[in-house]
């Protein structure tokens, strides 16, 4: 084939992969906020006592709504949605947290909201306050509230109408999906779960105590140095280390020594695989770095930028202290 | 001669707008979902300030299942803006794809009215329903400003 020809066959190619890519980006069923930004935060007392901080809630995906108890149909539906959704996660259900946030500040105690959303699933939370402390929420949320009275009823009869959406934080507590009232368990649940999956991928790999040892400039060559550390996999798939970056090295390279009947051997290493659930460590004698032609001396105290690169988790900084 | 030559003209022309009609009235449309985006521009916010009167978000917005059922707002604006629900930072879009027939309504501020309804149409009907769907496809581009 002809130069020109393959070039137009990898243009194809682009042109055919690109929605395939653009649909990736755009997996959420609900609608979806991009660039995500961080998610207001607030704090409120809580049906379950104390206090709820939604920037402590990280770790976790909240389903965040509003609502108050003596909604007669919308509410209900919304909170027996998001119980299903919970029940359906089976395993995972540990991981999301769902927040009721009250309109309704009036007639809404934290006792009343507990006896409510525990009907629903008994670890929601129902949040409350005065009205001085919702507004800031309502307001930084877009909840829009309106109070109705009920012809011939008392003076504690009336309705709120309010913006029933469903607010998806992830487990960094950005706002990612803002699901109007009405969207199917079914898609609250896809988009729950790829949080959930793209939150295993991200924290799956830590890196634990990294340390390089300390060296001297040398007048003739540049040196080297040997890093440490240990890799910890807390996901369910393996991964592997399979090449690292130092800021004060031209290059580095994974290596391992070997006791051959008392002679001490270093070979570079491919990679080094961490299984799951496994701690993997580089230490003296054994898997570590080679910081090979160090830009400068290393002194105790001194602290060096590392990056791991691992199969899956793909690029990790790490600052390792000198020693 | 000039007279047939212009009996000759007119047929052809009624024959190639039959066509075109009947392409549109029965032709599938496009599979897949395609976007309609409403941009609030940059300066919408001073522009408010300074009272300019601008002309609202479009209400009802419709939007057709498995064909423009993807409804996207984008702020271009230095500022935050809330439509409905959606606050939206500057250069940030919210994207609500609609895979079900329905309405959904949005308390919104930019109404008169306080709302703002969307209607998610179900796909068009060959024939009448689906000419007039690709007439307004056509005349509004799937692309307008926001507010207007």
């Amino acid at each position: 084939m002809s130069a020109r020809g393959l070039v137009a066959l990898w243009a194809l190619a682009l042109a055919g992969l690109a929605p395939a890519v653009l649909a990736g980006a755009a997996a959420f069923r609900g609608g979806a906020f991009e660039p995500p930004r961080a998610a207001p935060d607030f704090a409120l007392a809580t049906s379950a006592g104390g206090e709820f901080q939604l920037s402590r809630a990280r770790g976790k995906v909240v389903l965040l709504t509003f609502g108050y108890t003596n909604c007669p149909d919308v509410c209900p539906t919304v909170l027996a949605e998001l119980a299903q959704v919970r029940s359906r996660l089976g395993g995972d259900a540990g991981r999301v947290q769902v927040v009721y946030v009250s309109v309704d500040p009036e007639r809404d105690t934290t006792e009343r909201l507990r006896a409510y959303v525990s009907i629903f699933d008994k670890t929601f939370l129902g949040l409350t306050g005065s009205t001085a402390q919702l507004g800031p929420v309502w307001k930084a949320y877009g909840i829009s509230i309106a109070r109705r009275e009920i012809p011939g009823g008392g003076p504690q009869s009336y309705g709120v109408h309010h913006t029933a959406s469903v607010y998806v934080i992830d487990t960094a507590g950005r706002l990612r999906v803002m699901a109007p009232f009405g969207t199917p368990v079914d898609d609250v649940l896809h988009d729950v779960r790829i949080l959930l999956a793209a939150a295993a991928e991200e924290s799956a790999i830590q890196l634990d105590r990294p340390w390089v040892r300390r060296a001297p400039a040398m007048p003739d060559s540049p040196s080297s140095a040997a890093g440490y550390v240990t890799v910890v996999n807390r996901g369910a798939t393996p991964d592997a280390l399979v090449s690292a970056t130092a800021d004060v090295a031209a290059s580095v390279e994974i290596h391992e020594t070997r006791n051959m009947s008392g002679m001490m051997m270093m070979e570079k290493v491919p990679k080094v695989v961490v299984p799951p659930g496994a701690r993997v460590e580089l230490k003296p004698g054994g898997y570590h770095l080679m910081l090979i032609g160090l830009k400068q001396a290393l002194g105790p105290g001194q602290t060096v930028t590392l990056t791991l690169v691992f199969e899956r988790a793909g690029a990790i900084k790490a600052r390792a202290e000198v020693r | 001669m000039t007279r047939r030559l212009a009996v000759l003209v007119a047929a052809a022309v009624v024959t190639l707008t039959l066509a075109a009609g009947a392409w549109a009235a029965f032709a599938p449309l496009a599979t897949g979902s395609r976007e309609l985006t409403f941009v609030i521009p940059l300066g919408t916010a001073s522009r408010l300030k300074e009272g300019t009167p601008l002309t609202v978000v479009p209400s009802p917005i419709h939007l057709t299942v498995g064909v423009r059922d993807v409804l996207v707002i984008t702020n271009d604006d230095e500022v935050v803006h809330q439509v409905g629900p959606i606050i939206l930072g500057p250069r940030q879009t919210y994207r609500i794809p609609f895979r079900r027939p329905g309405r959904f309504q949005y308390a919104c501020s930019l109404h008169a009215t306080g709302t703002l309804t969307l209607f998610i149409d179900a796909e068009p009907a060959a024939g009448l329903e689906r000419l007039r769907w690709r007439l307004d496809d056509w005349k509004f581009h799937g692309r307008q400003q926001l507010p207007r």
